[in-house]
């Protein structure tokens, strides 16, 4: 019984030569000729068409899924240029991918979930290792798309993903699956079988201000706080100059936080954070990822380098005290655009990456992006989060 | 007194959050201007990075492809090519950022100095085109750029050698920070780098020719001289080994006489 997992890595310009030489690469690393499943994250200079024919072309007809981040992350650190892929293949005969994808997120994403829950409740075992899935953080909304896959499945399934994302320019993000480059929709994978997998969450913010009230909202979208334009609570904090969410890195930088509930707030933080992904210049309304209910206390919140170092040291820690005598096979890492270069600048790798794989290990088959939004659970409750960074590691007992 | 104790502490935390909010417009302001060092920062690393391969460098076809590569990926550039003055034409002599197809069409074809937009880089020694501005269509179909940035290259006496033109697709403007007048300052000295090189390889390959020549022409001397040499040579130990023999003749003359 054996599961091998490699990552290679591609900084070409040449769309389907960086994906041949990026899959190449993982599967020389894992030591196979022929793949079960294959994870793609790229940023979006590609013609990502061709660079998933230029994968496939190697993995032939594996599953595949991901999708396109402002940057990615492997064992050589993050990279947030126009032009980088990353790509992590599997073979395994003690776990098995079962994928699906839904598109029209932004027309109805509970339809989609229950589509995707729908096509993997076959596959479902007693104790299954988790859900891989990535959204379109432009169009989805968190909270439908998770109800609509747990309608199907009917108890707790670890989730773990993030959505999409651009560089910085909020017009356009992909999801690969199989062949196809999609946008608007979500892909998953629900891994069944012996292996497990432990999930970490840490987010870098701390709250700014006084308590503030959505005083007007609907699903996703944020009309008015503190009975105001929610754009212009935002604007109190910037300078007139920046007239847009895009402008400046402005998200990566502010963001609002929700009170998670007290039994959460003991193990993980206070806040769960949610970032603006849209903006109406006309009403002000700002849409966020996941639903808000009128009346729910809302805070503003800045990152903190401070709190972003001790968090991600932590979590590191954590996990390798966790699986201390234990087999790890493969990370999988989701982590914010806003905590990347936008944030950062050239540290990003010295205060976030650096101490999360020298602590868990150096030689461990790793691959992450940077999303617009992070997907994971807290306790047994699958959340969508924003400014956060998610660690899914892949071990044996 | 209760009530005045809570207005006197809420008159506080406005007092507060105003400087919370002043505080945060200028940790605003710093980190938008860290943001632009850095990328200033990084092309100036970049370009250091071109002047070093081009001083170091002994072909101008790798200098170029160097060149175009490094723009492409690192200066987040989407497109970058090289034209070099043919006669009365410009040849694409590198194109990168296009499909592989697009670069091979694009190296086969010429242009004339007066092709649109091109024309305008030669009399004005650059140009920059924004995306909202209108440009050509025959420029844009064949060059694939919107927003588009183009040095002429010149060499002694500002004779044109080639152009260089950056730029971004229409389907990139999206992805792809654009191009604008202060790139112009800071492309410029590389621009100028690039044809003091493609002049020293042409000064070079002059001389490398008229060396083979003046050698060929040396060598043809030598083999003239080494002609010459043994046809003289030989007749110089031709006459010493017939005044050799008149010698002996005589000495046997006079023999005979005596005897």
């Amino acid at each position: 019984m054996a599961t091998k997992i490699g990552v290679g890595e591609s900084k070409k310009v040449e769309a389907f030569e960086a994906g041949k030489e990026a899959a190449t690469l993982a599967m020389e690393k894992a030591g196979i000729k022929k793949c079960d499943f294959c994870l793609v994250f790229s940023t979006v200079g590609y013609n990502l068409n061709e660079l998933i024919e230029g994968i496939r072309e190697v993995t032939k007809d594996a599953s595949l899924i991901g999708c396109s981040g402002e940057g990615i992350i492997t064992q050589s650190g993050s990279n947030e240029e126009i032009y980088g892929v990353g790509v992590m293949v599997f073979q395994s005969d003690e776990i098995a991918f079962h994928c699906a994808m839904a598109e029209n997120l932004k027309e109805n994403s509970k339809e989609a979930g229950i589509k995707i829950g729908t096509k993997l409740l076959p596959f479902l075992t007693e104790n299954p290792v988790g859900l891989l899935i990535f959204a379109d953080c432009l169009t989805v909304n968190t909270n439908e798309l998770f109800s609509g896959i747990e309608s199907q499945f009917k108890k707790f399934v670890p989730f773990i993903g993030g959505t999409s994302f651009d560089n910085w320019q909020f017009k356009k993000t992909y999801q690969f699956f199989n062949d196809k480059v999609l946008t608007n929709s979500a892909v998953a994978a629900l891994i069944t079988g012996k292996i497990k997998l432990l999930i970490k969450v840490n987010h870098g913010c701390e709250p700014l201000g006084i308590e503030r009230i959505v005083t007007k909202s609907q699903k996703n979208i944020i009309y008015e706080i503190d009975k105001k334009p929610a754009w212009e609570v935002f604007k109190e904090y910037v300078g007139e100059e920046e007239k847009d969410l895009s402008f400046g890195k402005l998200i990566a930088h502010l963001s609002f936080g929700l009170k998670v509930p007290s039994a959460i707030s003991k193990t993980y933080d206070q806040y769960i954070i949610r970032t603006p992904m849209t903006l109406d210049e006309k009403t002000g309304a700002i849409g966020i990822s996941a639903e808000i209910k009128e009346n729910t206390p809302i805070q503003l919140v800045r990152r903190d380098e401070e709190k972003i170092k001790n968090g991600a040291f932590k979590v590191a820690k954590e996990i390798k005290e966790e699986l201390k005598g234990k087999e790890i096979l493969g990370v999988i890492h989701i982590d914010c655009a806003g905590r990347g270069k936008a944030a950062l600048g050239n540290r990003v790798n010295e205060i976030v990456i650096n101490p999360l794989q020298e602590t868990i290990g150096k030689n461990i088959p790793w691959l992450g992006f940077h999303s617009g939004g992070e997907i994971a659970p807290i306790g047994n409750t699958n959340y969508f989060h924003n400014y956060t960074v998610v660690l899914g590691v892949l071990y044996k007992d | 007194m209760e009530k005045e104790n809570i207005e006197h502490l809420k008159r506080q935390l406005e007092v507060a959050d105003s400087q919370i909010k002043r505080l945060i417009r200028t940790e605003r302001k710093l980190l938008n201007l860290e943001e632009k060092m850095q990328r200033v920062l990084k092309r100036y690393k970049a370009l250091q990075e071109i002047s070093n391969f081009i001083l170091t460098t002994r072909e101008i076809e790798k200098i170029f492809d160097f060149v175009c590569e490094k723009f492409v990926s690192e200066m987040e550039v989407e497109k970058a090519v090289i034209l070099l003055k043919e006669g009365e034409f410009l040849g694409v002599k590198i194109a990168k950022g296009y499909q592989k197809e697009e670069a091979i069409k694009l190296k086969e074809k010429k242009f004339s100095l007066d092709f649109p937009v091109i024309k305008e880089i030669i009399e004005r020694g650059f140009i920059i085109l924004m995306p909202n501005e209108r440009i050509d269509s025959a420029f844009e179909e064949e060059f694939k750029m919107s927003n588009v940035l183009g040095f002429a290259i010149y060499g002694e006496k500002k004779s044109l050698l080639g152009i260089f033109l950056i730029g971004i697709s229409a389907q990139k403007l999206n992805i792809f920070p654009f191009l604008t007048k202060e790139d112009v300052v800071v492309f410029f000295p590389l621009v100028t780098q690039l044809g003091t090189s493609i002049e020293l390889f042409r000064l070079l390959e002059t001389m490398e020719e008229k060396v083979a020549k003046r050698t060929e022409e040396l060598n043809k001397r030598v083999k003239e001289l080494e002609r010459f040499t043994k046809l003289t040579v030989g007749r110089e130990l031709k006459l010493i080994e017939l005044k050799k023999e008149i010698k002996r003749l005589k000495e046997e003359l006079e023999k005979c006489k005596k005897s």
